[in-house]
């Protein structure tokens, strides 16, 4: 417990030191909760979900960094690796091949290589892993585009 | 004479009602066998695959992104170092660490809990891969998980943890 909040107070340390270091990257503390975190993240470019800024909640166990943090999407997104719903996160690093040396910049580094390149094999969005398996790459950059505009991109006017 | 074909038509009776007897018990026999059969297929077809799962989660490169579900369990599959190992690795104050690193990044703090290492801290060196963590911080990560938290490499000497890698890459 005490070894979690001394480690997490140094990640937050870190992230006010370099708030510029990685402009893709917007990691913010909640104020009375050390344990609870949001990020802002970029859609990385020549992808669908290019110009969009996709807000993540992040729930830190007690026993972190021994085990990984919870990570869900709150902005929605069309991807194979994404609950179209919970927004839940199938991604390794945060389940059996996490390793304490990640922190939360780094599993946002990640979430975002994960948008860059899809898994369509081990699908919780089926809809889109099948459009991405049967090779209709137009079909799924299209639909996830579309979802990038509706939902990740700050409305005109 | 007619005594005689009354006693041979009711011994014969009786036999035929021996004979049917037998010939239920047969039936509800192969039956129980054949049900008893089926039970032990089910339950050899579940655990193989349960088995297969397990595996098929576990054999995965660091880079690839997949789904589980059941992670408590694979991790408690992959088992943690015992204590009676881990107390033979190698430990040392930072002071005596420090001349063998030079100026690796890493060797200047300690990346699970992202201090910097004071000159009295007590480490931990991995003999495998030579990574140095905090005596206090890697213990009970490698009580849970036998791997480097930095390259991942296991610290057991074995050939088996060689083995785990490659079959890693094939997927």
């Amino acid at each position: 417990m005490q070894a979690s909040r001394a480690r997490l107070f140094k990640e937050y340390k870190e992230v006010q030191r370099e708030k510029s270091a990685d402009p893709d990257i917007q990691l913010v503390c909640d104020d009375s909760n050390i344990f609870k975190w949001n990020a802002l993240i970029k859609g990385p470019s020549e992808t669908p979900f290019e110009g969009g800024v996709f807000q993540l909640a992040f729930s830190v166990p007690e026993q972190y960094p021994l085990q990984p943090p919870q990570v869900r999407f709150l902005t929605k997104i069309f991807h194979p690796n994404v609950h179209f719903k919970t927004g839940e996160i199938c991604l390794d690093i945060l389940k059996n091949a996490w390793s304490p040396a990640w922190t939360l910049q780094s599993v946002c580094r990640a979430i975002i290589a994960l948008m860059a390149h899809p898994e369509p094999d081990s699908p919780l969005n089926c809809d889109s892993g099948n459009l991405l398996r049967s090779g209709d790459i137009r079909g799924y950059q299209s639909m996830a585009r579309m979802y990038t505009r509706l939902a990740a991109m700050p409305k005109k006017g | 004479m007619n005594g005689g074909t009354v006693d041979s038509s009711s011994s014969r009776r009786s036999n035929s009602i021996n004979f049917s007897k037998g010939a239920i018990d047969d039936v509800a026999y192969s039956i129980g066998l054949s049900l008893l059969v089926l039970v032990v297929l089910v339950i050899i077809s579940y655990i193989s695959y349960k088995c297969n799962r397990l595996s098929s989660h576990s054999s995965t490169t660091n880079f690839s992104f997949y789904r589980t579900h059941d992670d408590s369990i694979t991790a408690q599959q992959l088992g943690g170092l015992d204590k009676a190992t881990l107390v033979n690795y190698p430990k040392l104050l930072y002071s005596q660490a420090k001349p063998h690193k030079g100026d690796d990044p890493a060797a200047s703090a300690c990346s699970i809990c992202l201090s910097d290492y004071k000159e009295t801290d007590m480490l931990r060196l991995l003999p495998e891969c030579g990574h140095i963590f905090h005596l206090k911080c890697i213990d009970p990560w490698l009580m849970l998980h036998p791997t480097c938290p930095i390259c991942r490499s296991s610290p057991l000497p074995t050939p088996l943890a060689e083995v785990v890698p490659t079959s890693m890459h094939q997927n």
